[in-house]
């Protein structure tokens, strides 16, 4: 399904060959799915977290920023407990509906929301206090369903934050290796730059040296670039808010 | 401010003698890499060795292409037993080898879950549907390129090779079939270790791929160590034999060559 999108042929170019362009591509597509995953889920929390207080907020607080600091392949480990043939997740869904989720693109997709999701929530929580309460109450007091004054009022006003989380977490996507290794697996389909890398990088003859070098600087580029877009939505945003 | 500097003399003390204490050990050591299919048979002969002469060899275990690299760039290993011939020459011309010996010799088999309906009559039968997922060691490990040898010579590496799962080294695809991860895997023999969750599939064929040779290596230091040697001499001798035959493995005869003679 996507891997038909995310592994398209790719030509020799700039150094880089065929299987260098369409680690690149995918490293992309896997980034973005990942985002676009976690974040229905990272609105939900960064809300919750930004407007509620609750017994067990700091559980979950902690929860959240665990993979921030968990060494990644201990979260990829316990993602392919998880979701393995024989996991918890993974056992059920693989007798019953034949889906494999580890090692396969799903994990990679999996792994790199999950290494992400910290990031997201906290410049999205961030973006949301950063809001007056007063205009969520006042679309509520209006008739508004609070899911519409959500989507309606607090969102919108948030999305400069909203926007740079995604980047962010993005970023932090396109740079995962420790958790995609584990729980993916290294295999033409979830070969990401970084697992590229890691495989060129054990090979003796110098053109893989070369090549190496290629995706090393595009890797740096990339998050480079993504960073900088970052910071530049999450000062366009608190513009925003004082102005 | 006195007391600060007090505080801050004794932490520093306290740290040098701690680093003392540990870097100082009272005996010979010597650092032994070793292809991750020998960990077993190494760590029996470390401690037969450790009895009889008191020198302690420190094991350090991976794919023999990860380690190889280790040594060109430094690491401390003072042998090496490789996997393949083609690490072996890789230290060779970067002048790291002071001795040679082709020490064992194993064999290629394919590996499936102890409970897997499949059977397997000859390589080709990977292509099925049943094998969605295999579990190679990487390219430039010597496992997987045996492997992937063997899947070139029965001519299916074009079509099963977008199923191929990289392992890190050979313990490590052996692992994916153990957690039943992946349907079949290629390891050596003697990785089997009678492993009740896995079973043979299928022995490969030698012809297949190249001989599977594993050299030991004395590598060049600037100041040979005499315990390395001894370590070195142990290995090649009867007792590691014994120890080697005992976990599978072939063993074979022959002087040891110095990196000027000539090579088959």
């Amino acid at each position: 399904m996507l891997d038909v999108f995310c592994l398209a042929h790719a030509e020799p170019f700039l150094g880089l060959a065929e299987e260098d362009w369409r680690a690149v591509g995918l490293s992309l597509c896997v980034a973005f799915a990942g985002v676009l995953l976690s974040l229905p889920l990272g609105l939900w929390l960064g809300w919750v977290l930004a407007r509620r207080s609750f017994y067990g907020k700091t559980i979950v607080e902690t929860a959240v920023n665990l993979p921030l600091v968990l060494p990644p392949v201990v979260t990829g480990y316990l993602l392919l407990i998880l979701f393995g043939r024989h996991g918890w997740v993974g056992g059920w869904l693989h007798r019953w509906t034949g889906i494999e989720v580890a090692l396969t693109w799903r994990a990679a997709v999996l792994a790199v929301g999950v290494m992400g999701f910290p990031l997201l929530v906290r410049s999205i929580r961030l973006a949301f206090q950063g809001l007056d309460p007063r205009l969520y109450q006042a679309a509520r007091s209006l008739g508004a369903g609070p899911v519409d004054a959500f989507f309606s009022v607090s969102l919108p006003l948030a999305r400069s934050g909203v926007l740079a989380g995604m980047v962010l977490a993005f970023a932090r996507a396109l740079g995962e290796f420790g958790a995609t290794l584990m729980f993916a697996g290294n295999q033409e389909r979830t070969r990401t730059i970084s697992l590229q890398i890691y495989t060129l990088n054990q090979m003796p003859e110098e053109s893989y040296e070369q090549r190496m070098w290629a995706l090393v600087v595009a890797s740096l580029v990339l998050a480079g670039g993504a960073l900088a877009i970052s910071e530049f939505l999450e000062r366009r945003g608190q513009r925003r808010e004082s102005a | 401010m006195t007391l600060c500097v007090r505080s801050l003399a004794l932490m520093l003390g306290s740290i040098t003698a701690l680093l003392q204490g540990c870097s100082a050990s009272k005996t010979q050591v010597v650092h032994v890499y070793g292809a991750a299919s020998t960990r077993e048979a190494l760590e029996e002969i470390a401690s037969g060795f450790r009895a009889q002469t008191g020198i302690r060899l420190e094991l350090n275990f991976g794919a023999s292409s990860d380690l190889a690299r280790q040594i060109e760039h430094g690491a401390a290993a003072e042998l090496f037993l490789s996997a393949d011939e083609s690490w072996a020459d890789y230290l060779a011309n970067k002048g790291l080898v002071e001795k040679r010996r082709d020490l064992l010799t194993n064999r290629l088999v394919v590996i499936v879950p102890a409970d897997s309906q499949q059977s397997i009559h000859d390589l080709r039968d990977l292509a099925n549907p049943g094998f969605q997922r295999l579990a190679l060691a990487g390219p430039a490990v010597p496992a997987g390129r045996y492997a992937r040898e063997g899947l070139q010579h029965a001519e299916i590496w074009e079509r099963v090779k977008n199923r191929v799962l990289d392992a890190g080294d050979v313990r490590a695809a052996f692992t994916y079939v153990v957690r039943g991860e992946a349907d079949a895997a290629f390891v050596y023999g003697t990785d089997i270790r009678g492993d009740k969750k896995v079973r043979i599939a299928l022995d490969i064929k030698p012809e297949f791929h190249a001989p599977i040779r594993y050299p030991l290596v004395l590598i060049r230091q600037s100041s040979m160590n005499a315990a390395a040697l001894s370590a070195f001499d142990y290995l090649t001798s009867q007792k590691a034999e014994i120890v080697f035959r005992k976990w599978d493995f072939g063993v074979l005869g022959g002087e040891p060559t110095k990196p000027s003679d000539s090579k088959e």
